[in-house]
């Protein structure tokens, strides 16, 4: 079931119709059997998966503070085992074995494997993070695991998140699910424009820019570098707003529960620097690799050399997070060396001005330093995007190459990367300063914000499309 | 008493407060474009936005208007292929004929729409031909994947949910209108917008990343379609029609290397003789153009013809044409 698919509307009012009608306690049921029903509806089989995931963290999580020193450990490996073990099948099986094969292949030997097809369940690296970082928490003693099973299967399933997040982390989400929550007409409004917003982003503007990047992206040998390099741009603004518009989907929806979920996204493309961006950048992923692996790693307190590796270790296995393939291992690996780079020029992080009307010479380095981190940022995108490594090569020599061609969409795809950046410039800058998407909406007089309101519903039923697109992050 | 109140409670929900003026503003605007758009539609000023919607439709028309005898069916290969106003004009106008291309469709798919459109349009044409690549007939492939959305159309499941508000059913007709004001107005400042003409494209026998893909998604886990043809040998008597015929449109030498490369154990040549055998077997007529080619400048990319590729299979199939049917009853001569 797909927010963007009418019937998760029919399904969602239907949960809510019936939650608001409940005590805590069964509504955290009803949920339950919501969150398993939004699940099974892609494929019922791989709900077993995520039972067992559940009733593995709750077991471990129920006898990690129970038993002794020694067994705790054990407890600890046979829960990241069990969490990396299904993980790795379901992701990685494939990519190892194409690569066990290849390898095999250069050094002459005819390997005869026979190779399984395995689908990969939807939501998986998002729901195994959520779950790991519960027994963590609860062996390093920073959480008491919780008795209810039903409050504990509902965090690892919870709906709104379970397929593409926000990672929640179960000392923000646990507490919530564990008494009565009250929706606000504050908050009902608040979740009401998220879902909105969410919606814009998604079917208005990203769906909209996915046929202009496949048609760069199908002719990246023949296209001209001009072209390219527009598809390029546009793919990093399709890829902000299918994966934000998301966020803001599956907050939205929850705020409508009642319940907080984390902020995702921050203005990524407004980002000081390359640090900076990953404090804005799909936060829940990029707090969860800090607090999980960059840290417990040395982070940066075992000196400039160690950093460095912490730093790389931490990005490339960010990227084997994304997707088995050596796409993503590259695209880790460059966000690890910015990183790096970026340590090693700038020293530990200095607060970077904020955007200033005020002060107009502050304001252009501003946009300079916006500029520079963004055309970082989408350069990596391309191994991001592109099906193979080769066609990742073929992109980035081809934007390099000022090749010329006659057939090329000439003015109308630089007029449509105009409009999109513009859109983006409006929404990102007007948020800059707000804590949360839907504030900037909200401050607005009641007529402005109606027919702000109105634009936006009217810009997503007519570019509706007909085919089914998905969410880019549903993959991973 | 005790046992309900423990299971219901109405206390989540706590909205009082003033009427949300902008909410009701939001929703009067939405209204009425909604309104304008239905009126739009009745007026015939927007149209639908469902693409395939629009092109069975047109389908329809033709086919109701010139009530053809002679249907040729097939996915872009045929669009770009074959100059069926050619043809007509050969047998001069007497053997009315119309051409339904389907983008991506299998031989399944072109079949399920011969069957959709007879039923539509209460027509059944005298003869058919079916114009194919070696993909058209692969279980696997993304052709395959593709088609399951015409075999699902003709099961009669047209409109979805989404379709329903009228501003969503119109959506492209509407932007479609927005752009064409935009591009003449930047036409206006820059002298002219650009239009992309793949049909006009030359290939030039590059085997490039992104061709390979393609082609590796067309032939992956090649598996040949029997079945098919006998569902066609069904729909035949079913219909009554009184002749099949199956074109294999040729290809480039590159399409073909990179099929039996990726395919060795069902190499082009056996798919040919496949073909050929099963239509045989079911007694279709047969012409085979499935020669691989190196005149790459016949077509805009592997297996797509251009317009001067067209113009050479188009020759071919009058000469096969005038010799296997008769002018007059369209009975095939052989």
């Amino acid at each position: 079931m797909l927010f963007n698919k009418p019937e998760f509307a029919v399904f969602l009012l239907v949960v809510l119709v019936a939650y608001y009608c409940l005590t805590w306690r069964w509504q955290n049921v009803l949920l339950l059997a919501a969150s398993y029903l939004f699940y099974g509806w892609w494929d019922w089989r791989f709900c077993s998966l995520l039972l067992l995931s559940t009733i593995l963290n709750y077991s471990v999580g129920w006898h990690l503070p129970r038993v002794a020193t020694y067994r705790r450990k054990i407890l600890l490996v046979i829960s990241l085992a069990g969490n990396l073990g299904v993980l790795g099948f379901f992701k990685y099986y494939g990519f190892f074995l194409e690569s066990f094969l290849d390898l095999c292949d250069v050094f002459g030997i005819e390997a005869n494997v026979h190779a399984m097809k395995v689908i990969l369940p939807v939501g998986i690296s998002f729901y195994t993070f959520q779950t790991m970082s519960y027994s963590i928490d609860i062996y390093r003693g920073k959480l008491e695991p919780t008795r209810n099973f039903v409050t504990f299967a509902l965090f690892v399933s919870f709906f709104p998140q379970l397929v593409a997040g926000p990672i929640e982390r179960a000392t923000r989400l646990l507490p919530q699910l564990s008494g009565p929550r009250t929706v606000t007409r504050d908050l009902l409004s608040s979740g009401l424009w998220l879902i909105l917003i969410g919606l814009f982003k998604k079917i208005a503007l990203a769906d909209t820019i996915a046929p202009l990047v496949d048609d760069a992206f199908s002719r990246a040998s023949t296209a001209s570098g001009a072209h390219l390099l527009l598809g390029l741009y546009l793919f990093s603004l399709q890829i902000y707003f299918d994966f934000s518009g998301y966020s803001s989907i599956a907050r939205g929806t929850a705020k409508l529960l009642g319940i907080e979920l984390m902020v995702n996204f921050k203005q990524p493309y407004l980002s000081q620097s390359i640090s900076e961006f990953w404090r804005r950048w799909h936060i829940s992923l990029s707090t969860w690799l800090r607090d999980y692996l960059y840290i417990p790693l040395g982070g940066n307190r075992k000196g400039r050399l160690m950093t460095y590796r912490n730093l790389m270790i931490t990005m490339v296995l960010g990227g084997l997070w994304h997707g088995a393939g050596w796409n993503f291992l590259i695209w880790g690996a460059l966000h690890g060396t910015y990183l790096c780079l970026h340590r090693f020029y700038c020293g530990p992080e200095r607060e970077a001005p904020a955007l200033s009307l005020e002060r107009p010479l502050t304001s252009a380095a501003f946009l300079v330093r916006a500029i520079l981190v963004f055309h970082l940022v989408s350069l990596t995108w391309v191994f991001f995007r592109a099906p193979s490594l080769e066609i990742s090569g073929v992109y980035l020599l081809g934007i390099f190459s000022l090749r010329h061609a006659p057939e090329g969409a000439g003015l109308a795809i630089v007029a449509m990367t105009a409009l999109y950046f513009i859109v983006a410039l409006v929404l990102d800058l007007g948020q800059y300063r707000s804590k949360c998407e839907s504030e900037m909406f909200r401050r607005l007089p009641w007529f402005v914000r109606g027919c702000a309101g109105a634009a936006m519903i009217l810009s997503i039923l007519v570019s509706g499309s007909t085919d089914e697109l998905p969410f880019i992050y549903f993959q991973f | 008493m005790n046992c309900l109140s423990s299971i219901f409670s109405f206390k989540t929900l706590q909205i009082q407060g003033a009427v949300p003026k902008a909410g009701l503003t939001c929703f009067a605007i939405v209204f009425a474009a909604e309104i304008l758009v239905r009126e739009g539609l009745k007026s015939g000023l927007l149209a639908v936005t469902n693409d395939l919607e629009n092109v069975t439709g047109r389908y329809e028309r033709a086919i109701l208007a010139k009530k053809p005898g002679l249907w040729f069916l097939g996915n872009s290969t045929l669009h770009s292929g074959i100059d069926v106003g050619a043809l007509e004009a050969e047998f001069g106008g007497r053997i009315p004929m119309v051409s339904l291309s389907h983008g991506s469709a299998t031989l399944g798919a072109s079949a399920a729409m011969l069957k959709y459109y007879s039923r539509a349009t209460g027509s059944v044409p005298e003869q058919v031909v079916l114009i194919i690549g070696k993909d058209d007939l692969n279980l696997s492939g993304y052709r395959a994947e593709n088609s399951r959305r015409y075999l699902t159309y003709r099961r009669g499941v047209v409109r979805k949910l989404e379709d329903f508000p009228a501003l969503s059913h119109a959506g492209r007709s509407i932007t479609g209108q927005w752009s064409s004001i935009f591009k003449k107005r930047l036409a206006q400042v820059v002298g002219s917008v650009s239009e992309r003409n793949d049909v006009s494209l030359i290939y030039h026998g590059e085997m490039t990343p992104e061709v390979e893909t393609l082609l590796r998604s067309l032939a992956r886990d090649y598996t040949f379609d029997f079945g098919v043809f006998q569902h066609i040998a069904v729909l035949q008597r079913e219909l009554k029609i009184k002749a099949v015929s199956v074109v294999l449109l040729p290809c480039t030498d590159r399409y073909v290397e990179f099929h039996d490369l990726t395919n060795p154990k069902i190499p082009y040549a056996t798919v040919r003789k496949e073909i050929r055998d099963t239509c045989r077997l079911h007694g279709f007529s047969f012409l085979d153009l499935g020669d691989a080619t190196a005149q790459h400048e016949l077509f805009s990319d592997p297996y797509h013809p251009n317009t001067k590729g067209r113009d050479v299979i188009t020759a071919r199939m009058k000469v096969w044409m005038k010799a296997h049917l008769n002018s007059e009853t369209l009975e095939p001569d052989d």
